[in-house]
């Protein structure tokens, strides 16, 4: 972690003896290590929330309530080791929002976990943002971001080189040339092969052809293939792994 | 209650809750504390090792091997544990704490200088009873011990700020143990000269001596140099805190905090 511009920790409101920027943020980071693991969850919680200067009542009770939410209760006397990675990471953002901040960070947030996990963790996101807080969630695993996260934005060298709401943006790459891919329910014979080789279609068997371009030309290679019976034609959706590569190279 | 002495107890808690989930771990920590308080009491003073040069009676030295090790524990307190948090990733995450990282580790360093020392009160306690031998503890030895541990803390904050920007320092903490000796054993009150104040200025050397006046000479306490130990006490605390504050900084913003 790297802190750019001021260091909140040095941002004093008058008559605030701590620092209001803090007060508002809570932040799980990369890896499981975000908690003691020779403790429970529960004194975890009861921990963290007296460092995030709640009074140690306070602290218990909002530790409870967040176990409750968060499915753990039978689990909150239990050695954070031997939990699962899932039920960990679960602690850990419980830990995160013990003092109720305006925004979460969430770095690589399902990194490691099983896909049963993932699931979970995930819906906890969503939970987490339906009631009323936003997240900053940083990811390499883009299928993560584009399921959680909108907008999107992406950063090269700490960089941002793109940004947008996530929807706006697929279609933006989407848009000018679509991909569509085309089954048929007879095989293609020899004069439509060259017909569409020349239309720059990708031959993809005797059954199946993929075609890149505007939607006007489309129509030119459905003429070729008239009056051939379809089985589908389909608009292939770019997803943000596309995105971020023809961003990139 | 004000949020910082919620903070100490809460230390205090975790300490208490680490220090016993593993039981063997904890009970041979306490044979071993026990076994040496044990050879200190049947007369082998040898165990002592560098304590002993607080004098040849019992109480001077159990309470000069009690000092001894209190002194290195706290000494090599906050630089271990900054070293373990960050490898075991915790240590950003208690650093985003409205606390500062400063009082942070002082809170903490108290909380495990307390249960340390309960440890080895209550250890002393029930050999005394065993053993129905008594220890005298002159009160005029509080305020030279408040300095030492002062400057012991000044000392720690420094070893952490090392801790914090190089990482892995093992090696320096070993070092740092023969200056300990030289601070705690060398004799600077009994200096020649100019070289006697320069001595005196060092860190924790003051109250040192005047444990040695009190236990060993059996002298009263020098109201000079007990504020010359005080204010060197004063002066290393607010150092090393200084300087902790600045290595937390520059940690920052390198973006060195969490690596290991």
């Amino acid at each position: 972690m790297r802190v750019l511009g001021r260091d909140p920790h040095t941002v004093r409101a008058a008559g605030v003896a701590f620092p209001g920027a803090l007060a508002q943020v809570g932040a799980v980071l990369e890896g499981n290590r975000n908690l003691y693991w020779r403790m429970t969850p529960l004194q975890n919680l009861e921990y963290f929330g007296v460092l995030r200067g709640l009074s140690p009542r306070t602290a218990r009770q909002r530790g409870l309530e967040l176990l409750e939410t968060f499915g753990l209760r039978e689990k909150r006397d239990v050695a954070v080791q031997t939990l699962s990675r899932g039920m960990q990471q679960k602690v850990a953002i419980a830990v995160a929002l013990l003092h109720q901040p305006a925004l979460l960070l969430l770095d690589e947030p399902t990194l490691g976990l099983d896909v049963e996990s993932a699931q979970a963790v995930k819906s906890l996101i969503r939970q987490i943002v339906a009631s009323g807080r936003a997240i900053l969630l940083t990811t390499h695993q883009l299928d993560i971001a584009e399921a959680l996260s909108d907008p999107v934005a992406v950063i090269r060298q700490g960089v941002i080189i793109a940004q947008a709401p996530t929807g706006e943006l697929i279609r933006h790459f989407a848009g000018a040339v679509g991909t569509y891919r085309i089954e048929l329910e007879q095989g293609l014979d020899p004069w439509r092969f060259e017909q569409l080789a020349r239309q720059g279609v990708e031959i993809l068997g005797s059954h199946q052809v993929r075609f890149s371009g505007p939607p006007e030309t489309l129509y030119q290679v459905l003429e070729i293939l008239k009056p051939l019976p379809l089985l589908s034609l389909k608009r292939e959706e770019a997803d943000l792994t596309h995105i971020f590569l023809k961003l990139l190279y | 209650m004000m949020p910082v002495m919620h903070l100490f107890w809460a230390e205090l808690k975790r300490a208490w809750i680490q220090y016993i989930r593993y039981p063997a771990e904890a009970l041979g920590g306490i044979l071993i504390t026990t076994f040496f308080f044990y050879a200190l009491f049947a007369g082998a003073q040898y165990v002592a090792g560098p304590a002993s040069q607080f004098g040849e009676r019992l109480d001077a030295v159990v309470i000069g091997y009690v000092l001894w090790t209190l002194v290195i524990f706290v000494v090599n307190d906050i630089a271990l544990n900054l070293q373990v948090e960050a490898q075991t990733g915790t240590l950003e995450q208690v650093l985003l704490s409205p606390f500062s990282a400063a009082t942070l580790f002082l809170a903490r360093a108290c909380a495990s200088l307390v249960l340390r020392l309960s440890i080895v009160v209550v250890i002393l306690g029930v050999i005394l009873l065993l053993t129905g031998s008594r220890l005298r503890f002159p009160p005029a030895l509080v305020l030279p011990l408040v300095s030492v541990v002062l400057g012991a803390y000044g000392f720690s904050f420094l070893l952490g700020s090392a801790a914090l920007i190089w990482k892995r320092i093992q090696q320096l903490l070993i070092i740092s143990q023969f200056g300990l000796l030289f601070l705690l054993a060398a004799p600077t009150e009994e200096w020649p000269g100019s070289l006697r104040w320069l001595g005196q200025s060092l860190s924790m050397t003051a109250g040192a001596g005047l444990l040695r006046d009190v236990m060993v000479r059996e002298a009263g306490l020098d109201p000079v140099r007990l504020l010359i130990a005080l204010t060197s006490g004063v002066f290393y605390f607010g150092l090393g805190l200084l300087t902790f504050r600045r290595a937390v900084r520059a940690a920052k913003d390198r973006g060195i905090l969490g690596s290991q």
